[in-house]
């Protein structure tokens, strides 16, 4: 039993090996080059073995960089990882024609395995166009020119640009590269550039130069006029040696595309073509079948738009197309194809008959609107009984109809705009009062605050006025009492009330002798300071030394008197 | 003198009342040309009721709609560009202006005139702004006062920060209330809406370059009468006719 489940799963096994098929795929981008401008040329397989090349053409030139590795890609159908073995070689061909390279042979043990040929159109260099040089530039020992392919284009045309250095001297390295830019929304696509910066020998009004390319683009402008590439600047070197150099700026003049593009045009610019199939067998009412639309051509076919289609009733459309886009950019522009994948459904019975595609584009050589459709397809469906084309449907496509043929309306709603409000005197009095009101309040309190304070100072002013006339009034009784220390305190006190009075102080606070000193210095006062010290120093020498006679403390009161009748004046 | 005055307010608002009337009964008049499919007096209908109520969006969008149908995108575009001026926020009007564009074949693509953000806050009319900057300037007021008359500390720091957020909001929305009105008031953009203008390098003297059907431009020189300086969306300045363009 064992036995047998052993042979079963090994010849399951053999059968899986022997059904997987080794695909090779030899490729080229992009498609169509100039003579020695750089392409990869690659090959990728899900075997591993050596590689060999069959029908390289005899003016082939192989490039420096070689690459080669190893990426692992899922199938979503059956799960399985597959893994592809890739080999990449760049070059050129120094030839103009069509040249068909392949097929590429992978030997693996004794087996080798085919891939499919690859055609390459090469056509001549076209020359490009300088920008300005300046004799100062002329001068330098290097100079950056932007080069062009065309400086008069159209609306939508590609067009190549490149950095190109002249140099006196051979060079060894460059830095600090500052690209050339272009204002406005661009589509830009770096061309193929090697690493390696390749100098050539080269003449330049008449004088020997060493020259090299360098980041060459292709853009895509969009919008017409006069358009300024902004100029490049590098640090070229020769060993330790740095020359700065810089550009001068080139000039594109984009002309618009003729007025009234026919009504199938998408928006090409180049050279383009239309393809349409349609996988229609064994069909029957109610099927949904595959319409493959394909755009191919050089120019700007990145920018193309979808092509319209015009399929007549029994024929629904279902959803978005699947767009597969292969495209590589080269010196011509952008080349490949645009495929839109349709999903459409089919009601009707017998011969359906597709009408063609038809797509306009604008051709560059022609300088004219070209038109070009595919060819009329038919297709039979067979009925089906059991597709019932029910009313529902019928009804919901009759609406969709009506609604592709008149759109609603919308009904009568005004906008009411009437005059805005803001800038009018209303508007300004309506911001401005809250606030202007909020401040006149906090016055309004801070100034009730305020009168407060004054009224409390201005008392308190009249309560120290009083008590001065009553401690002279008192001092003047207390002169003829033996008790001496009432006397001198309350001859103090009183100087000091004066002081207060005098100074304005309307707080209920007791100056002392230095603020008084201080206050007098300050306003210059120096004959009433010495004649205070003298008071406030006899009144100390009389309470705690010698007494005094009642004579000497009525020249006391009467110095007293004296100060502040000064004070008072 | 009293009758008199009272005869003219009596006039004018039967006037009003008549030409609104005169513009529902238009609009009615459109929408059925519209159904019996005569476009053109549709959009004849569409433009007096335009004429009458320059802020009825519903007319300027009818009328685009009805010129679509004419396949008259350059002139739809123009329509919808207006509804856009009194609601930026419309994405069914956004819907068709691509659509419009899509059919005039143009290599370029549309883009609104304002940028999301803007769509949303110009969508508020200056007026509703304008209230608002007042409403802030009372919250601001209230701020002031009970900062000043409570005791209470915290209160007195809440009050502070709704006193920031007031000024804040309260000169935000004037700014927006002017320029609202300044964008809604103004005319700033044009456009082409015949199949090809020419463009002039001076007075009288043509350039190579035309200005395709559909062209966005926005007003460099406003102030001229006969030629004026105008930038498409690449930047690109042109001199052209003030007849050869609508405004908006």
């Amino acid at each position: 039993m064992v036995q047998k489940i052993v042979a079963i799963l090994s010849t399951l096994f053999v059968l899986n090996a022997l059904g997987q098929n080794a695909e090779v795929i030899l490729s080229v981008d992009p498609l169509s080059v100039e003579v020695g401008e750089a392409f990869t040329l690659s090959v990728k397989s899900s075997v591993q073995g050596e590689v060999e090349i069959d029908n390289l053409p005899s003016s082939f030139v192989y490039g420096y960089d070689v690459m080669n590795g190893m990426e692992q890609e899922m199938d979503y159908n059956t799960g399985n990882v597959i893994t592809y073995y890739f080999l990449s070689q760049t070059g050129a061909i120094s030839k103009s024609g069509k040249f068909t390279i392949g097929p590429a042979y992978i030997k693996k043990g004794s087996k080798t395995y085919k891939s499919n040929k690859i055609t390459i159109s090469v056509g001549n260099k076209t020359p490009m166009s300088s920008g300005d040089v300046t004799k100062q530039q002329l001068n330098d020992p290097a100079f950056g020119i932007i080069q062009t392919k065309k400086s008069n284009i159209y609306e939508g045309e590609p067009v190549l640009v490149t950095a190109k250095v002249y140099s006196k001297f051979e060079p060894t390295h460059l830095d600090g590269y500052l690209q050339y830019e272009l204002k406005g929304s661009i589509d830009k696509h770096a061309i193929l550039n090697s690493n390696r910066i390749i100098v050539e020998m080269e003449q330049f009004r008449n004088i020997e130069y060493y020259a090299f390319e360098y980041d060459k683009n292709l853009i895509f402008p969009t919008g017409t006029g006069k358009f300024k590439i902004q100029p490049f600047s590098m640090n070229l070197h020769k060993g330790y040696k740095s020359f700065p150099i810089k550009s001068s700026h080139a000039i594109i003049d984009i002309q618009p595309l003729p007025a009234n593009p026919p009504n199938d045009f998408i928006g090409a610019v180049g050279n383009f073509d239309v393809h349409r199939s349609i996988d229609g067998e064994n069909l029957k009412q109610g099927d949904v079948l595959k319409m493959k639309v394909v755009v191919s051509g050089v120019g700007n076919l990145q920018n193309s738009l979808e092509p319209k289609h015009k399929l007549p009733k029994g024929l629904v459309i279902y959803g978005d197309a699947k767009i597969t886009e292969t495209i590589s950019y080269g010196s011509r522009g952008a080349e490949g194809e645009i495929e839109y994948e349709y999903n459409i459904q089919v009601s009707k019975t017998g011969d359906v008959l597709f009408p063609p595609t038809s797509i306009s584009y604008f051709d560059l050589s022609l300088e004219k609107y070209v038109s070009i459709t595919t060819a009329v397809d038919t297709i039979y469906v067979a009925p089906d009984k059991n597709f019932v084309v029910s009313d529902e449907r019928n009804s919901n496509d009759n609406e969709l109809l009506e609604l592709t043929e008149t759109p609603k309306l919308r009904s009568s709603i005004v906008k009411n705009m009437s005059s805005s409000i803001y800038g009018t005197p209303l508007f300004w009095i309506g911001v401005s009062s809250p606030v202007l009101t909020a401040l006149i309040i906090l016055l309004f309190i801070k100034r009730r605050e305020k009168s407060v304070q004054e009224i409390s100072a201005k008392k308190e002013m009249k309560r120290k006025e009083k008590e001065l006339n009553s401690g002279l009034f008192n001092l003047k009784i207390l002169v003829l009492e033996s008790n001496k220390n009432e006397f001198y305190t309350g001859i103090e006190t009183t100087l000091k009330r004066a002081f207060e009075v005098f100074m304005k102080i309307g707080e209920d606070k007791v100056l002392d002798k230095q603020q008084i000193y201080s206050y007098l210095n300050d306003t210059g006062k120096k004959e009433l300071s010495d004649r205070v010290r003298a008071l406030f120093s006899k009144c100390d020498q009389y309470r705690f030394g010698l007494p005094a006679t009642s004579e000497s403390r009525t020249k006391l009161l009467d110095e007293l008197s004296s100060i502040i009748n000064k004070l008072k004046k | 003198m009293k009758v008199s005055f009272t005869h003219i307010a009596l006039s004018c608002i039967v006037s009003l009342m008549c030409s609104l009337s005169l513009g529902a009964k238009e609009f009615e008049e459109g929408l059925d040309a519209f159904i019996a499919k005569d476009y053109k007096i549709s959009s004849e209908m569409f433009l007096n009721v335009i004429g009458n109520e320059p802020n009825n969006s519903s007319a300027y969008y009818n009328l685009g709609v009805v010129q679509m149908q004419q396949a008259k995108f350059g002139e739809a575009i123009w329509a919808f560009e207006n509804v856009l001026k009194l609601s930026p926020n419309d994405s069914q009007v956004k819907e068709k202006i691509e659509q419009c564009y899509s059919e005039l074949n143009r290599p370029d693509y549309w883009k609104p005139h304002l940028n999301s953000l803007k769509s949303g806050l110009y969508s508020w009319s200056s007026n509703v702004w304008s209230i608002l900057a007042i409403a802030f300037s009372l919250v601001l007021f209230a701020s002031i006062v009970v900062f000043r008359m409570c005791k209470a500390i915290p209160l007195k720091r809440l009050m502070i920060v709704s006193g920031i957020i007031g000024v804040c909001c309260m000169l935000t929305s004037i700014t927006l209330a002017k320029k609202v009105k300044q964008y809604s008031e103004g005319t700033h953009y044009a456009m082409v809406i015949r199949k090809s203008i020419p463009t002039f390098i001076e007075k009288e003297k043509k350039a190579k370059t035309v200005l395709n059907e559909g062209t966005q431009l926005s007003i460099s020189q406003p102030d001229s009468t006969e030629y004026m300086v105008v930038t498409a969306n690449s930047g690109q300045e042109h001199l052209v006719r003030f007849e050869d363009l609508a405004f908006f």
